[in-house]
């Protein structure tokens, strides 16, 4: 019954554990270079595989939940996920027609991707230092996490979502 | 306007895509960071967020709890083999200094002991023991490098130990009191009666020629005579054990318990008689007074 209830917030909630997740702060410095986007990844799941799960509004207040989270300038994740889910929609019947693990890699270069533009955005409103090993740990990190979330996920949508 | 909403069933997906679009580039545009709205947005996303975090820290920080104690336990683990290492180094300094002292304390009682007039003396530390065997002697690290010679006598803190009987030029043999072969002119300190203490290859010594009508009793004091010019008068060599006067024959049967120690003996002191100094030349004769010119010089 609860089960029922939550299934169609399963995509929400797991985004959000995702964000809860990222945002620990683990007393590891492999933490702090290599963190994985788990939110992405898990926003990049269900809008391939649950798009009706996993709709642009709940992107964008996911997105903002992540901005106030990480004390940003508010819309910045919002506005750069909109853009991801643009282009996951533009190509997600051909990336649908592949093994997940071959396309792990593209979630790397998204993560990528999201960092440049963050880069991008808030060096409108002010001087932005660019650390590269951040952004390519964060990359490698999110490709490297992915099997096991995506796992997880594929477990959680087959055996609670998909029977809703 | 039908041609709007159907252009907006069409299309709507991408047109909310764009109006969310611009909905945040607007946000990012005209939201201060620090404006006091978001300030609220923010306390209540922490507020959401703040106990599932700490749900979620909870493995984490039991791991590094782990972690930390895992790292503590080698740290101790090794500070533990270390000062095992160190605890055996100290136990056997320890015994190097107990030893020491003791040694200490030993050379110290040789070096106040009362100096032996007509001798000089010499420390000599007991490197070899034949007690075990047939006869009773000490080997000592002193020879003619050191000035010992034969005969000299070897004493202790606490009386006569024996007499050198060998000696080479780095080591010296002592024939002990205690020794078969052993003779030592003595006297019993109250009485003055003289006799001849020998050894047994025993623990202890036996006062010989000692007639039977002779004042000698149990706890007599027995010191060196020094009648035979080779142990000075008066070394202390026992005390009488016990006295028989019933034994068959001339003389009394009188047992001495030695004064010396002579298993934990370590060091001994040798007596070495100072050589008489030279005798004076003879003096020249008396000058002849002058004979007056002209006296006859025949005797």
């Amino acid at each position: 019954m609860i089960v029922a209830l939550l299934a169609p917030w399963f995509p929400l909630l797991t985004i959000l554990l995702g964000m809860a997740i990222q945002d620990l702060a683990l007393p590891l410095h492999a933490w702090s270079v290599l963190r994985p986007d788990l939110s992405l990844i898990c926003l990049f799941y269900w809008r391939l595989y649950r798009p009706d799960r996993c709709g642009p509004l709940l992107v964008f207040l996911t997105g903002l939940t992540g901005d106030v989270m990480g004390v940003l300038p508010l819309g910045l994740h919002a506005f750069s996920r909109i853009l991801l889910i643009i282009l996951l929609d533009h190509f997600g019947s051909r990336l649908r027609a592949y093994d997940f693990l071959i396309i792990m890699p593209l979630l790397g270069l998204l993560v990528f991707v999201e960092e440049l533009i963050h880069v991008v955005l808030l060096a409108l409103f002010q001087e932005v230092p660019l650390f590269w090993l951040p952004l390519a740990g964060q990359a490698l990190g999110t490709m490297l996490a992915a099997p096991l979330v995506v796992s997880g996920l594929i477990l959680l949508h087959r055996m609670l979502l998909d029977p809703y | 306007m039908a041609a709007f909403i159907a252009f907006v069933k069409q299309y709507r997906n991408g047109i909310v895509i764009f109006l969310l679009l611009m909905a945040a580039v607007v946000l990012l545009f005209s939201v201060r960071l620090q404006a006091d709205g978001l300030r609220g947005l923010r306390a209540s996303v922490i507020e959401l967020m703040g106990p599932v975090q700490n749900v979620l820290m909870l493995p984490a920080q039991v791991i590094a709890r782990m972690q930390g104690r895992i790292v503590d336990l080698a740290r101790l683990d090794t500070e533990n083999r270390w000062m095992r290492k160190e605890l055996l180094r100290l136990q056997g300094q320890e015994i190097q200094l107990e030893e020491m002292r003791q040694e200490n304390k030993r050379l110290r009682e040789l070096l106040y002991m009362e100096q032996e007039p007509g001798h000089v003396t010499q420390v000599a530390r007991i490197v070899g023991d034949s007690s075990p065997s047939f006869s009773h002697a000490f080997l000592l690290n002193a020879g003619t490098l050191r000035g010992v010679r034969e005969e000299a006598s070897a004493i202790s803190p606490h009386g006569l130990v024996g007499r050198v009987v060998q000696v080479t030029s780095h080591n010296s043999m002592v024939l002990a009191l205690t020794d078969l072969n052993s003779r030592v002119p003595a006297m019993a300190q109250r009485s003055r009666i003289r006799g001849i203490v020998s050894g047994s290859n025993d623990e202890v010594l036996q006062l010989r020629y000692v007639p039977k009508d002779a004042d000698v009793q149990v706890d007599d004091v027995i010191l060196t005579s020094g009648i035979d010019g080779i142990f000075p008068k008066g070394l202390l060599i026992g005390k009488v054990m016990l006295v028989d006067s019933d034994e068959p024959g001339l003389f009394q049967r009188i047992l001495i318990k030695p004064a010396v120690n002579f298993h934990r003996l370590e060091e001994v002191r040798l007596l070495l008689p100072v050589a008489a100094p030279p005798a004076p030349p003879p003096a020249p004769p008396a000058a002849a007074p002058a004979t007056p010119p002209g006296r006859n010089r025949t005797p």
